[in-house]
């Protein structure tokens, strides 16, 4: 579990996090939602010490992350796997080595094992056989999956997800959704998943955060999300026609 | 790199992304920068060996003999000196601003444009100080 306390993010004189707490439970996909500008990219570095708080700590599993130095947050970033927005493949490795980075880094494998846990994870992303391709050889939507099995190569605790539908067609965006859920599941992960699309939100929304001017707006699951009397929270997900008669017909 | 987030995907990993991406650079810089000082100072040499043989217009014995005369060994020195110190700009200073790069793909090229002026800067002012110290 992840808990946040009181985050606050301030950029110059622009508060683009004002005092954010909450529990991302693991097990469970916890979504951070909001319109662009909103913080929730912010909030997701600040959570994973890309970003230092102004104010506020962030806790993973009762261990104060925020008051780490980068050596003591070492251990506990093995535990950490993070698909990017723009899947941040290394241009200069292969799929292959793509996902054995992080092997290579912090394990004592033998080459066999780490090319069989590669395999292993290529083949739960279904892109078996592709270990030669490079990064500029890959769709879209085959970038997001070897950025999931480079994230789940070391069983991670904890795994973040930047705007994983960006980019996608409806069609890739679904099974991206379906596969993070099946792994949030299998491996007990605590998920968090920035993203402001709604079928991710109705789809696998356990947990939703919705931040609003930087603040904690609501908080609640995809089924109370369709009977909220919250106005921001309304004016964010039931925007389009199509949500609009969705809602109606629940 | 940093503009397609691989940095911080370094870092998520728990990487020292300067240590794992800046030092190998400046290693590379400070080692190779000399080696092909002394490659272009044998070549140089070599090439004015080649023109008197095959000129005629001096004499290969009193070319080799002004080499000989002419060598100063304060030269090789203060050669060697630059050539580290160059390399040391030239990557620290490039890798310096491709390492803080945000933005796009415009504030790549203006990175790589800041690197070369400030590296070309950083050079001529090692140069000054580098000649007025030890001529």
């Amino acid at each position: 579990m992840i808990t946040v306390k009181d985050i606050t993010k301030t950029f110059g004189e622009n508060d683009v996090l004002r005092g954010i707490s909450a529990e991302l439970k693991s097990g469970k996909n916890n979504l951070i939602i909001g319109g662009s500008g909103s913080g929730k990219t912010t909030l997701l570095k600040c959570i994973v010490g890309l970003h230092e708080p102004t104010k506020g700590q962030v806790f993973f599993d009762e261990q104060n992350f925020t008051d780490m130095n980068f050596e003591q947050r070492v251990p506990i970033r093995t535990h950490i796997g993070m698909l990017f927005q723009n899947s941040a493949l290394f241009d200069s490795m292969n799929v292959e080595e793509n996902i054995m980075f992080p092997l290579n880094l912090f394990t004592n494998m033998t080459k066999a094992e780490k090319l069989d846990r590669a395999n292993f994870c290529l083949e739960r992303v279904n892109l078996k056989g592709k270990n030669k391709l490079f990064p500029s050889e890959l769709s879209g939507g085959m970038k997001k999956r070897v950025g999931i099995a480079r994230a789940i190569s070391m069983q991670p605790k904890y795994l973040f997800v930047d705007e994983p539908n960006s980019g996608l067609d409806p069609k890739t965006s679904i099974l991206i959704d379906e596969l993070i859920s099946e792994l949030t599941q299998e491996y007990n992960t605590t998920t968090v998943i920035v993203t402001h699309d709604m079928n991710s939100v109705m789809g696998i929304g356990d947990h939703i955060i919705f931040l609003y001017n930087g603040k904690k707006w609501w908080e609640g699951t995809n089924k109370e999300i369709a009977h909220t009397d919250n106005k921001e929270l309304n004016d964010f997900v039931f925007a389009s026609k199509f949500m609009q008669a969705a809602k109606a017909k629940l | 790199m940093r503009v397609t987030e691989q940095i911080d995907a370094l870092e998520i990993m728990g990487v020292n992304a300067p240590g794992y991406l800046i030092s190998p650079k400046i290693i590379a810089g400070v080692s190779m920068i000399p080696l092909l000082t002394i490659i272009s100072v044998v070549l140089g040499l070599g090439g004015g060996y080649l023109a008197c043989l095959t000129s005629h217009d001096i004499p290969t014995t009193l070319y080799l003999d002004g080499l000989r005369d002419g060598f100063n060994h304060v030269i090789v020195t203060v050669c060697a000196v630059k050539s580290i110190s160059f390399g040391f700009i030239i990557t620290s200073v490039c890798a310096y601003f491709g390492f803080y790069t945000s933005g796009g793909a415009l504030e790549v090229g203006q990175s790589a444009t800041k690197g070369v002026v400030y590296s070309c800067i950083w050079i001529l002012f090692a140069d000054l100080v580098i000649s007025s110290l030890l001529l």
